[in-house]
């Protein structure tokens, strides 16, 4: 090939994968551009990467954790969170723990007092506890080690830890709980059930406010103002006290969580409303469309006009409402847990973490309960701007 | 000529005009939706077993008292809880209809009515400053936001913004109240110092000095922080997402060509058009005046609405509960009926619904 | 000479006495906050010399300052039990003493109780206080039923057998002279009186237009006056005039101070009574505090950070916040230890009445009870619970208290899962192929625990683990605390978590909650039924170890004497001994106080209990503020 004759394959080539593009731009389905636009945006995306760490760690929670819910430690209690060293004695060997313990007297409050008292007035800083850690001995960190013993997801059997000491020292990333539990570990376990109960109730509000948004809209008339009715008389029910009865009136023996799961699932029944009256709104602006008159007139079912046609449409802005919504219930959770509504200890989820961390005492002396808050935020600020970001990226205009 | 002209219509029936036609049905449907709502909120409050009795006696108990059972059947009778719900039910319905009695509260040993009046000028004033502070900051913070999109303080804002809705407000709360006890040496919580409050009993200080007293304002800055950034966050999204709509329209574009000042643009036209959905949010506020937060008026001690329908729910004082729950469900019905009168008003295609499907 | 000796010697005594006399009159000073108050002069306001109370304390204090104190809830109780005011009442080692009165004598067989008032005492008004107010309170009000109270138990007694209850009848002698007189003998009358009586006195000039009798209100004006008071029906206002009156604002009290404000406040003060019947050695009226402030919390982190920034005065303190208060440099407080009645500070009660006829025969067995005891690792949950405060220890009445003994309060308390299991199998239950017992119809044992604080959740999942270790399935659930109440009542509770446990400073003054005698007891509850009216639907009849408790119940509170009275106590605390009925887990926790550094005569040493009125021991007249 002459040199003329490959420039010009070479533009042909160019030419042609311009021309690809563009067909696949403009053959594409809504789903690809929008994906593609999501893409761009900077902050769905990190969003999106921090979901997927979340709910991924969340899967795996019983083989990253390298401690349990019940592994209560009467030596463990209250530790801050344990550090990682490199070098012990000047030299290098590997990613290893100390051994640390609380240093305590058994005093009593008036043993204590005293103590105080006498300290102040020798003018010495007065602490109740003093932390020892042993130097002596580094318990090296490995991957893969043996620990308590789990079943993944209720099936698999296993012991194999992600990380820990051969010798079964403790190594607590984020510090203890008052009982000596590692709280990196309830972290994780607790995400198993902060994290996915949202999706339940969002869903079923999803299905819900879409079915009798569209009805209401689209047929108009008298069913119209019956719905539009029970929407009012449903949104003006109070939700604190339909918490609080439900929460007395649910029997005896049925656990925590699930108990939660009941709860979301019947307020969910009441929670439509607000994606309703929107759905209701746009189907009132669009069922006098050409497209809808005419599969009318070919003789299309209503309930095939309203899924396959109209709803469609604005799926988008269903997504983004969807997306949003978890958010509002990750919070919900954990304000119905401050209130002794939701699920309550022994169980653990997020909302029972942040309850133990809402306590002057904790504040002050273990800081490190805070570190949940942290999660939380996180979650809900990754919901959200992914939100945004769908809806920036299912907006036609830009 | 024209003054004749006017006269010689004839006059019209009130009712004849499909505006009114239309106020008239929804204000038609308002009573029966209130007596439904007011028997299913009857129902909510007596769905948990016992009743205020069992919360006395257990409140009683906890302090070491010993509750005779002659005792326990006076009060019982007393309180009327002897009767079946639906009795007590009618009972208050027909007292608040005929009389505008609302019942007494068993925990405070008053009316009502007065139980509820004496928290409601601090819910109003706590509800409009945290709302006032939303929207005062959210709207120009979203203009700005939507103006300079994608610079850095687009970001910065919007991270802030979501922050404040992100943070739990309880833990939240907490925080801040430690926080000023470790930077002050006194714990700000509750709206009020120990000098204010005995100024005011001893009547010294009246309502508005303490709204203009700068120890009012210092302590108000909890509360601000902690409930207005929810509204804060909302304001700032909406009006960014709908300036940014506003913004890419035709007539700016037209506007600039033509040479208008870009301030003028924002201002002038954006900003009107943007405001609209904020404005018509505005419906759902007269319930969320009258109630408030919950969650953040306990962890912060304020004397408001919230806590006090929160108390009266867990005790069973089932007169106050259900009066404080009827009226936020009234307000909201009445909300939804003036924000739909209005919407009938601008958009001619509501007044006609209900006639044909076209 | 003589004469003229003895003469100038009477002439001196007689000139000597002048400022005696005088300076009896003049020795007594008031508060500076008094001065200016159009009031009468001191001495005319306090009882005569010879009855005026003159309080005994550590350090004379001075005047001046508020004491702020913390209000949690709606409770009255919460101002009222520090400032009231007693017939007789307790000191800090059990032994009661005069107070409103000023003095006693009973006849020999116990029947006769003469009650000595002071002569001059007046109401906070002024109105002088005379014995007719204990007649009008006990005639007029307590026993016509102007209230929902019952007339106080105290005021009861019975033959030997525990019958014919009849009423005590008063007697007036004169007016600061009365008599109480029983138809059987009532020995501990006055320590009942304190613990249940409270006061029997009421301002009879300031009630008698408010209330309805035969010389009083007819019960149309009574309906009027309560409409027009705002109260819902006269009986409220009867509880509100006449029981929980302290917190009605204007109603004349005896106490130290009186209400000011709104008891609903953000803040509500109280106000020194200057009729207050009490002075110091040197003759100070007293209070020394001139005003008390309650300042309103809605959560129990507020109550920290306000006794952490010197807000509170004096608060009650959480275990697990002792150590913050400790660490925190600036906290201008002292922390005080008093001892506390409970039994122990973690235990269970299984409900022998439970509806459920299996679990009901599993928990009437003693054995049953004893493997559950030595089931648990009270170790982990005196470490893990009580950070260590307190000690492994079976539920028993702590030393000092009458019972006591180091037998009781190690029974049951090791840690044997194996003879634990033994025992199971002894009540005839079968272990499964999964490791969990069931029943010998094959029914499966489930323990359900039940509790209504959320603190108690720990203790919850501790006990759950070492049952599940023992073998018997377990769940836990938290219950608001009226619901908790609501299943209780009705029977419906299981095996109970610190919810009205053993608690109390002697069994024969206030046995309520530990036997049977009515449907108080957590571990009985139907029984108490049963004993009241045996062919009550929901009683359930109790087995034999029930009933012989039963009976010894009764011939204790018909015991002629307090001898007699306690050696019974004595029979039926080795009953609680063998039986179980509350399975403790650690010993008592202390009750901590923090007060402000500066606050005197607050006693080190104390028992908080309600009998003594908690805080009220400390005698708050006597408490003063020192300069900073």
């Amino acid at each position: 090939m002459t040199m003329q004759e490959k420039k010009a394959l070479r533009a042909q080539q160019r030419a042609e994968k311009q021309r690809k593009k563009e067909e696949s731009y403009y053959l594409a389905s809504q789903w690809t551009l929008m994906a593609r636009k999501l893409g761009r945006h900077h902050l769905a995306r990190v969003s999106l990467v921090i979901l997927a760490i979340l709910y991924l760690s969340a899967l795996f929670a019983d083989f990253i954790a390298p401690s349990n819910l019940t592994a209560y430690n009467s030596k463990a209690q209250s530790l801050p969170p344990t550090q990682i060293h490199l070098f012990h004695e000047g030299e290098f060997i590997g990613p290893f723990v100390y051994e640390s313990a609380w240093e305590t007297k058994k005093m009593s409050v008036k043993e204590m007092q005293a103590a105080k008292k006498a300290a102040q007035e020798a003018g010495i800083p007065f602490s109740t506890k003093q932390i020892v850690t042993d130097t002596t001995t580094p318990h090296k960190l490995r991957l893969f080690v043996e620990g308590p013993a789990y079943k993944w997801l209720g099936l698999i059997e296993s012991n194999i830890h992600l990380f820990g000491t051969e010798s079964g020292v403790g190594v607590y990333l984020y510090g203890t709980d008052t009982m000596g539990r590692d709280l990196f570990s309830r972290l994780l376990l607790g995400s198993q059930v902060s994290l996915t109960i949202p999706f339940a109730g969002t869903a079923i509000s999803f299905v819900l406010g879409i079915l009798l948004g569209s009805i209401s809209g689209y047929f108009g008339g008298k069913i119209d103002n019956v719905i539009q009715r029970v929407i009012e008389v449903l949104n003006s029910l109070p939700s604190l006290p339909l918490w609080m009865a439900l929460s007395a009136a649910i029997p005896p023996n049925i656990p925590p969580v699930q108990m939660y799961l009941m709860i979301t699932v019947i307020l969910s029944l009441i929670g439509w409303t607000g994606l309703a009256r929107v759905v209701r709104g746009k189907f009132m602006s669009l069922k006098n469309e050409d497209f809808v008159v005419a599969a009318r007139l070919a003789g299309v079912s209503d309930m095939k006009i309203i899924l396959k046609h109209l709803v469609p449409g604005f799926m988008s802005y269903l997504i983004v409402s969807l997306t949003m919504g978890i958010p509002g219930m990750i919070i919900g959770e954990t304000s119905m847990s401050f209130l002794g509504l939701g699920i309550q200890a022994p169980a653990t989820s997020w909302g029972v973490l942040l309850k133990e961390a809402q306590s002057v005492t904790n504040i002050a002396q273990n800081p490190w309960c805070l570190i949940p808050l942290i999660y939380v935020v996180i979650a809900v600020l990754a919901f959200n701007f992914l939100g945004d970001g769908m809806r920036d990226a299912a907006d036609p205009y830009k | 000529m024209e003054a004749s002209a006017t006269k010689a219509e004839p006059r019209r029936n009130p009712f004849s005009s499909p505006m009114a036609r239309f106020i008239y049905k929804r204000v038609l449907t308002f009573i029966p939706i209130m007596l439904i709502m007011s028997l299913l909120i009857f129902i909510i409050i007596q769905l948990p077993p016992g009743d205020y009795l069992t919360t006395y006696i257990a409140g009683l108990k906890a302090e070491g008292q010993v509750v005779e059972e002659a005792e326990i059947a006076m009060l019982k009778e007393q309180f009327g809880l002897d009767q079946p719900w639906y009795v007590q039910y009618f009972k208050w319905i027909w007292n608040i209809i005929t009389d505008f009695n609302f019942g007494y509260s068993f925990d405070f040993g008053r009316p009502v009515w007065p139980v509820i009046a004496e928290v409601l000028p601090m819910t109003i004033a706590v509800s409009l400053i945290t709302m006032l502070f939303g929207y005062l900051v959210g709207i120009p913070l979203g203009i700005y936001s939507a103006v300079r999109q994608y610079s850095l303080g687009d970001y910065v804002l919007t991270f802030i913004g979501f922050l404040g809705m992100a943070m739990p407000n309880f833990l939240f709360a907490i925080l801040l109240m430690y926080g000023t006890y470790i930077w002050t040496g006194t714990a700000f919580i509750g709206l009020y110092t120990e000098e204010i409050l005995l100024a005011v009993n001893s009547g010294a200080m009246q309502w508005y000095h303490v709204l203009v007293h700068p120890d009012f304002w210092a302590r108000m800055t909890i509360p601000i922080l902690v409930m207005g950034t929810d509204g804060l966050c909302g304001t700032l999204r909406s009006m960014r997402a709908q300036m940014l709509d506003e913004l890419g329209c035709q007539y700016v574009l037209a506007a600039r060509a033509k040479g208008v000042s870009e301030a003028r643009i924002i201002y002038k036209y954006c900003l009107r058009a943007a405001l609209n959905p904020t404005v018509s949010g505005l419906s759902g506020m007269l319930s969320k005046i009258f109630n408030g937060s919950t969650i953040s008026a306990i962890v912060l001690n304020l004397q408001i609405m919230g806590p006090r329908l929160y108390d009266a729910l867990k005790a069973q004082d089932m007169y106050l509960a259900g009066t404080i729950l009827l009226v936020m469900g009234f307000l909201i019905v009445l909300g939804t009926l003036l924000s739909d009168i209005v919407l009938a008003w601008l958009d001619p295609r509501i007044r006609f619904e209900g006639r044909s499907a076209d | 000479m003589k004469r003229i000796l003895s003469l100038a010697l009477a002439l001196l005594m007689l000139v000597g006495m002048i400022p005696m006399a005088s300076a009896e009159t003049a020795a007594y000073t008031q508060s500076p906050y008094l001065d200016g108050k159009e009031l009468p002069a001191v001495a005319d306001r306090l009882p005569i010399a010879s009855d005026v109370m003159v309080e005994e304390m550590k350090e004379i204090g001075q005047y001046g300052g508020a004491l702020t104190l913390l209000q949690g809830g709606s409770s009255k109780w919460g101002p009222g039990k520090p400032t009231e005011e007693a017939l007789f009442r307790f000191n800090t080692d059990g032994t009661i003493e005069p107070n409103v009165a000023k003095g006693y004598d009973v006849n020999e067989d116990a029947t006769v109780y003469t009650i000595y008032l002071r002569e001059g005492m007046k109401w906070s008004d002024g109105v002088p206080f005379t014995s007719e107010d204990c007649r009008f309170f006990y005639e007029d009000l307590l026993i016509p039923g102007v209230t929902t109270k019952s007339v106080w138990e105290a005021m009861y007694s019975s033959d030997a057998n525990g019958e014919d209850k009849t009423m005590a009848t008063l007697e007036i002698v004169d007016d600061y002279t009365f008599k109480v007189v029983f138809k059987y003998p009532k020995p501990n009358f006055l320590k009942e009186l304190a613990i249940n009586g409270k006061w029997f006195f009421a301002p009879k000039h300031w009630l008698q237009d408010k209330i309805p009798g035969e010389n009083y209100l007819s019960q149309e004006e009574a309906d009027k006056l309560a409409a027009e008071l705002g109260y819902s029906d006269v009986k409220s206002m009867g509880n509100s005039l006449t029981y929980y009156y302290w917190i009605v604002p204007g109603r004349p009290t005896l106490r130290a101070w009186t209400i000011q404000g709104d008891f609903e406040a953000e803040l509500c003060t109280w106000v020194r009574n200057p009729y207050y019947w009490k002075v110091d050695a040197e003759g100070k009226q007293l209070p020394y505090i001139d005003e008390l402030h309650f300042r309103r919390y809605s959560d129990a982190e507020q109550a920290l950070l306000w006794t952490l920034d010197g807000t509170a005065d004096i608060s009650s303190v959480a275990l697990a916040d002792v150590e913050t208060i400790l660490n925190d440099a600036t906290a201008a407080v002292e922390l005080i230890e008093w001892s506390s009645v409970d039994w122990a500070s973690n235990s269970i009660q299984l409900n022998q009445a439970i509806k459920d006829e299996d679990l009901r025969a599993l928990f009437q067995n003693v054995k049953f009870r004893q493997a559950l005891s030595i089931a648990v690792n009270r170790e982990q949950i005196v470490e893990l619970v009580d950070n260590g405060y307190t000690e492994a220890a079976q539920s028993a009445p702590a030393a000092g208290a009458q019972g006591y003994s180091e037998e009781w309060t190690k029974a049951y308390t090791q840690y044997d899962v194996a003879a634990a299991q033994a025992l199971l199998e002894e009540c005839g239950l079968v272990k499964g192929d999964d490791g969990f017992y069931y029943f010998a119809n094959g029914k499966k044992v489930v323990l359900n625990l039940q509790y209504q604080d959320e603190t108690h959740a720990s203790l919850a999942e501790l006990l759950k683990n070492d049952f599940t270790i023992l073998g018997l399935e377990t769940t836990t659930r938290m219950y608001d605390r009226s619901i908790m109440e609501e299943m209780r009542s009705a029977n419906n509770h299981e095996v109970v978590i610190n919810y009205e446990s053993f608690s109390t400073v002697s069994l024969s003054l206030r046995p309520d909650y530990f036997v049977p005698f009515r449907d108080y007891c957590i571990w009985g509850t139907a029984f108490g039924l049963w004993y009241k009216n045996p062919a009550n639907e929901a009683a359930v009849e109790p087995p034999a170890d029930v009933k012989a408790m039963l009976e010894t119940y009764d011939k204790m509170m018909a015991a002629t004497t307090v001898e007699k009275r306690d050696e019974i106590a004595g029979e039926l605390l080795a009953m609680f001994k063998d039986g179980l009925y509350e399975i403790g887990f650690s010993s008592a926790l202390p009750a901590v106080y923090a007060i402000d550094a500066n606050l005197r005569n607050f006693p080190d040493v104390a028992v908080d209990c309600d009998e003594f009125r908690n805080l009220g021991i400390a005698n708050f007249a006597q408490l003063w503020l020192a300069a900073e």
